[in-house]
């Protein structure tokens, strides 16, 4: 798959956006999807990525080149993607979990499913509705007889307007 | 289990997947988030995907710690390794009166004991939902060992309590609480270790006296049956070494000394996986332990590490197997620790 010679392969990978970047094969191959493109020999010339724009692509880019330039120090690799995830808003991480899924990469997609995960904690119902575009199909009577069982996980929560 | 939303941001499949990600505090409030989010969470299936992300995830490395407090409550705090370091992430999860020691656990449930007065009473706890079920049974005397494991496919909870030849089975099946006598067969009879439970079954080790050496056995209780079985060791270990049982990532593990019975080397087997896979692998020898092995104790797997207490030392090491180093970690209150886990299971007796 990679070439005989000393000289890495690069490949060329296309957004649904358009845009074109370049990455190490050994970085891109990170992605099974890309891998198994790379191994039946689509890979020539520019592979299109119909399910990832060019903001998200980019951003993937920078973890896989990121995370291959680490040894296997499961230590290193797990700060660098805290790192990586740690300024990330709730619209970037649900663009990039949706990449993952699509790139087949297990270890992006555990690492945004955990940190979606953790931006959720304390976060209110209403909040929760919003971000992910959830309609409430509850009747006020259900949602509060459904409050009420669970009464005590509502101690510490934010507090939503909208809620 | 599809979450089927019109207008949602992410497809079903991915919502699941980050929620079996989240703790068990946060699903009970999201189950107000709608109708398809309540069936989810509820699904039985789910909360096995769910409890295994806890067990198996190598971010969380949490445990409960106990400490003594004052007064006659139990006291815990939720502490989690991270750099070395253990770090204290709740403190005070209090526990009702007396009940201040930890019998067994399994599956992120606790069965803690009140042992004031001839007779013990149970507590049913889980520190991840704060769920707590107190047994209105009194008739127990303190027990020799006590056991509890956990099987959806089965039937939910079993507590065992384990009087020598004599053992009662506690089942909860979801509905209400059975108790059941039983008496071991003749074969099975021996002291038992602490309880160690793992896929389902709980793992001790047992040991009695023939013609003046003691044998040491692996025993386990099946809950399909009830009935205590004896599990196969590896081959290498002889009847009459000394073992231990841990559970490590969810596996179950035994370890004893090296070769030639070197009281500083220890070395460490795991069980293949599957409840009926009695194949052994060797995990690690590890060499020049400080203190005997009765003093050792693996506390779990962290990032290809292996956590270390040694109790005589009051020690806590992180050992590197790849370049065989000790590392010694800051623990300043040397106290209980056992692991702690997102859990949304509970014995949920209605009586």
């Amino acid at each position: 798959m990679a070439a005989e010679t000393g000289t890495p392969t690069t490949l060329t990978l296309k957004s649904n956006d358009d845009e074109l970047f370049s990455v190490a094969e050994s970085a891109a191959i990170l992605s099974v999807t890309i891998r198994n493109m790379v191994e039946d020999g689509c890979a020539g010339g520019v592979i299109p990525l119909d399910n990832v724009d060019g903001k998200t692509l980019a951003s993937v880019i920078t973890y896989m080149n990121g995370i291959s330039a680490i040894p296997a120090d499961e230590e290193k690799k797990k700060s660098y993607r805290d790192k990586f995830l740690s300024d990330k808003d709730f619209e970037t991480l649900a663009d990039m979990v949706l990449a993952a899924n699509y790139l087949n990469m297990s270890c992006l997609m555990d690492a945004v499913s955990a940190k979606i995960a953790q931006v959720m904690e304390k976060k209110s119902v209403g909040w929760v509705r919003r971000k992910f575009g959830i309609e409430n199909d509850y009747t006020p009577e259900e949602e509060a007889a459904v409050k009420e069982e669970h009464k005590w996980t509502f101690e510490g929560v934010e507090t939503d307007d909208d809620n | 289990m599809a979450v089927e939303e019109n207008n949602s941001v992410l497809p079903p499949e991915i919502i699941e997947f980050i929620l079996s990600k989240s703790t068990s505090k946060s699903l009970h409030l999201f189950k107000t988030v709608s109708k398809s989010w309540n069936i989810l969470i509820s699904d039985p299936v789910f909360r096995r995907s769910h409890l295994h992300q806890s067990r198996y995830s190598k971010s969380r490395n949490l445990f409960l710690r106990s400490f003594d407090s004052n007064n006659s409550h139990a006291c815990f705090s939720l502490v989690k390794f991270e750099d070395r370091k253990f770090h204290t992430v709740q403190q005070q999860l209090k526990v009702p009166d007396n009940f201040t020691k930890i019998l067994c656990f399994c599956d992120g449930v606790l069965v803690l004991s009140k042992s004031d007065s001839l007779y013990d009473r149970f507590m049913f706890w889980n520190p991840s939902t704060q769920k707590i079920y107190i047994s209105p049974l009194k008739k127990f005397k303190p027990a020799c060992s006590y056991g509890l494991c956990h099987d959806p496919t089965i039937g939910g909870f079993k507590f065992i309590i384990v009087y020598g030849m004599l053992y009662f089975v506690i089942s909860c099946n979801g509905k209400r609480w059975t108790l059941t006598r039983k008496i071991m067969e003749h074969n099975m009879h021996g002291e038992m270790s602490s309880p160690v439970s793992v896929e389902g079954v709980v793992y001790w080790v047992k040991w009695h006296l023939d013609s003046r050496i003691i044998r040491y056995r692996i025993t386990y209780f099946d809950p399909k049956d009830d009935k205590f079985k004896i599990l196969q060791k590896p081959e290498n270990v002889v009847e009459t070494t000394k073992f231990y049982l841990v559970d490590l990532r969810g596996r179950l593990c035994l370890y004893c000394n090296g070769p030639g019975n070197n009281m500083y080397t220890v070395k460490i087997w795991m069980k293949g996986k599957g409840r009926g896979n009695s194949s052994w692998n060797e995990l690690v020898t590890i060499e020049n332990v400080e203190t005997p092995i009765w003093w050792f104790k693996p506390l779990g797997i962290v990032e290809n590490k292996i956590l270390i207490r040694l109790a005589s030392v009051a020690k806590t090491l992180l050992y590197n197997p790849f370049e065989k180093t000790f590392e010694q970690v800051e623990d300043l209150t040397f106290t209980e620790l056992v692991p702690y886990m997102e859990s949304l299971f509970f014995p949920d007796p209605i009586i």
